[in-house]
């Protein structure tokens, strides 16, 4: 549904004149100039990229894989986070692990970050938290889509 | 016969029949652990019990026999709180491991806790819980993970009844109690995947289909096994083309992931063998044909399909005007449906001659899974497994193939060796297993005397090494179409893949040549066995929809056969 703006019918007699609108818009431009002059800490503009406004650590970053206290993956391999992946774009080979009570580990773990839409259900589906968007880091920018797939080693180095 | 209340509903059983099947029949499913339909009564989980109108404490319906005016309430309040106090118990030292377990998505535990468990647990401190063996091996085939057991005997019970080979039992006491073979000596038998079915949570786990999927990945396809001529139902687990997309790099779609036993009461009951449920490694094997192949100057030349039909059919032609019908020759299978060896059979007739030798294989060795003190062409026993290792023996002798091809190709090699028969069309390999070697090489050099020998098949061999055209067709698992088992009951399997590479369904590539010699035109297995109904006396009035998912039996006349073994022994088989 169109939202209709509803116009004045009649413009004022300072609108028809033209140039007294015309000369207040100035003003208020000559105003920021100035005070952007001799009052520089209050700029609005950021300079990026040398600059960087701070990112909120709510935010959904680059996947990591956490580790055990060995240094081995936490991820037991259960595939929930590819079953609640909506882009289909995580793909995990599961392995024996040599500790009976572990069961199970990953043999290989990928993400496609060409294909992830950074929602974070991999995060919310994983049972023990050995999936975390939390490093800090936004995503790989590459010219290949083939270097955007990331593997377990590049993830369990976070 | 007797009527009873559940629910409020009204049944009518037979005398001896327990409350937890008449609760079925009135379309009630009472929950439970240790009832199997196929094993005795244990009432050992307390799951079942119910509420008996005139009776103070509750009753366990798998062991309650019905009465005549019984009055049963399967979930009051009461029965619900009972549920659930039987639930915690079965829990209090249950790892609940369901992200690791392979049974996790399939699993009785898992699903009856969200049905009738959800519990408050009592038990606090998890470090308390007893801790037990896990990833025990039990021999090649079986894992057990004993902490997941919940001590419902049903694996107890099919190893004392069903195979009675008394392997497995209980040990130590009380909340130590444990399942397991004595000395952890290994399972042994052709029937042990059955006990990863039987048992309703993830303590018996087939150790080929561990980590290798998770189940809502899979879907099954109704088929049946094509490893003996007994026809067990199955369901083949497979991830199809264009289905589930998740994780698909290294769960590739396309694929058979495992075959599961689907129950017929009067072929295979709730079980399969081993031999059987491995199967499915013979459709993605590294040697599979999958284009057609013309015999050039330097062996064989990948060829279109085009050309195939083409070539092979004017060369029949040719053959016959120049040297008569009978100078060409066709082999039926034993190996290949109903469909496929009708086909061949109009076709032959179409050119004016009549087929009437067929091949049976006879497997030469082992099979993956298989325990025995014979080859597996020779092994059978009195639970499933039949002599006869050909899914359709008693179908393509319907058809209209009377002779079998032994030694001396029932008169077929001698003829080929006189020169009187130049062109021959084979159904699969009629050599791939013959026993004796030396017969096997006259055999094969017999053979190469032919004009024409064209051989379709899913695999390569020293016959079709030979051939001047090899044509690529499929597996049980890729095509549509019908067995005939022993009993003589026609059974349909279905296409659960697509045909690897350029293959295509031995039904498709037969019904080019049918066309092409005007025998009329045929796009789909149902079809041919409309056409096959018609024509063959011992079909008369099937149809797929008849066949169902049980099956139709050839009439009387026709399920009494030398040739196939007789009924399965009853010992142990339930039904
Ligand atoms: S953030 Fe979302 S899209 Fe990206 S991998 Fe996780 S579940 Fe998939
Ligand atoms: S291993 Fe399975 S079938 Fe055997 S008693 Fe335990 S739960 Fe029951
Ligand atoms: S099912 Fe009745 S006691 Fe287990």
């Amino acid at each position: 549904m169109a939202i209709v703006v509803q116009r004045k019918e009649r413009l004022s007699l300072a609108e028809r004149l033209y140039i007294p609108i015309l000369l207040g818009g100035l003003v208020v431009t000559t105003r920021r100039f100035f005070r952007n002059l001799f009052h520089p800490e209050n700029l609005v503009t950021v300079q990026y990229p040398e600059e960087r406004r701070p990112i909120s650590p709510q935010l959904r970053f680059r996947h990591r894989l956490t580790k055990r206290e060995d240094g081995t993956p936490r991820c037991v391999a259960c595939m929930c986070c590819p079953t609640a992946c909506p882009a289909n774009c995580i793909h995990i080979e599961p392995q024996e692990h040599s500790d009976p009570t572990i069961e199970k580990r990953p043999a290989r773990f990928e993400i496609d970050l060409s294909r992830c839409v950074f929602c974070g259900l991999c995060v919310e589906a994983c049972p023990c938290d050995a999936i975390r968007m939390d490093t800090g880091k936004l995503g790989s920018p590459s010219y290949q889509l083939k270097n955007m797939v990331v593997d377990i080693d590049f993830l369990l180095k976070g | 016969m007797m009527t009873l209340t559940i629910d409020g509903k009204k049944v009518e059983v037979p005398e001896g029949t327990k409350v937890i099947e008449a609760a079925q029949k009135a379309g009630i499913t009472i929950p439970r652990f240790c009832y199997h339909p196929a094993l005795s009564i244990a009432g050992v989980c307390r799951l079942c019990t119910v509420a008996i109108e005139g009776q103070k404490k509750g009753a366990i319906s798998c062991n309650t026999p019905v009465a005549e005016g019984m009055v049963v309430y399967t979930n009051t309040p009461e029965i619900q709180e009972t549920r659930k106090g039987i639930y915690e118990l079965h829990m209090a030292n249950h790892p609940i491991d369901c992200p690791v377990c392979d049974q996790s998505g399939e699993c009785v535990l898992q699903n009856y806790y969200m049905q009738v468990g959800r519990y408050k647990s009592a038990f606090k401190n998890t470090a308390e819980k007893v801790q037990k063996r896990k990833v025990v091996h039990l021999g090649e085939k079986i894992v057990l993970d004993t902490e997941r057991c919940i001590l419902c005997d049903r694996c107890v019970r099919f190893c004392n009844e069903i195979t009675k080979n008394y392997e497995l039992n209980r040990f130590n006491r009380g909340n130590h109690t444990e399942i397991g073979t004595f000395e952890n000596r290994p399972l042994t038998g052709n029937y042990q995947e059955n006990l990863v079915d039987v048992c309703p949570v993830g303590a018996l786990l087939s150790k080929d289909f561990r980590f290798k999927v998770r189940v809502w990945w899979v879907e099954p396809v109704d088929s049946i096994c094509n490893q003996c001529s007994r026809g067990c139902n199955i369901q083949l687990h497979v991830r199809k083309k264009g289905g589930q997309v998740q994780n698909t790099v290294f769960h590739p779609t396309n694929e058979v992931y495992r075959i599961k036993p689907r129950l017929h009461a009067d072929v295979n009951s709730y079980w399969i063998c081993d031999v059987g449920r491995y199967s499915y490694k013979q459709i993605h094997t590294e040697s599979r044909l999958s284009q057609p192949l013309k015999k050039g100057p330097r062996g064989l030349q990948a060829k279109g399909w085009a050309d195939a039909f083409e070539d092979i059919a004017s060369r029949m032609r040719g053959i016959a005007q120049k040297s008569g019908p009978s100078s060409v020759a066709a082999l039926g299978s034993a190996q290949h449906t109903n469909e496929e060896n009708y086909l061949l059979w109009r076709w032959m007739k179409k050119m004016g001659t009549s087929p009437t030798v067929y091949h049976r294989a006879v497997p030469k060795g082992g099979r993956p899974g298989f325990h025995g003190d014979v080859d597996w062409g020779e092994f059978e026993d009195n639970l499933l497994i039949q002599k006869d290792k050909n899914p359709n023996t008693r179908g393509v002798q319907a058809v209209g193939f009377h002779k079998e091809f032994t030694l001396d190709g029932a008169g077929l090699l001698p003829a080929i060796e006189r020169g009187e028969i130049k062109a021959l069309y084979c159904l699969g390999d009629p050599l791939r297993d013959l026993q004796n070697k030396e017969t096997f090489l006259s055999a094969l050099s017999a053979m190469e005397r032919l004009e024409l020998l064209v051989v379709q098949d899913a695999y390569p061999s020293d016959l079709a090494s030979r051939a001047t055209w090899v044509l690529p067709g499929v597996t049980f698992a890729e095509k549509e179409g019908t067995f005939t088992n022993f009993q003589g009951r026609v059974q349909r399997i279905r296409k659960a893949i697509e045909p690897l590479g350029e293959a295509k369904a031995d039904w498709e590539i037969l019904s080019e040549f049918v066309k092409r010699f005007e025998g009329g035109e045929f796009s789909s297995a149902e079809g041919i066995f409309e056409a096959l109904a018609q024509e063959i006396p011992a079909f008369h009035g099937m149809t797929y929809e008849m066949i169902g998912s049980k099956g139709v039996m050839l009439p009387l006349t026709q399920t009494l056969s030398p040739q196939s073994g007789e009924r399965a022994k009853g010992e142990g088989f339930n039904p």
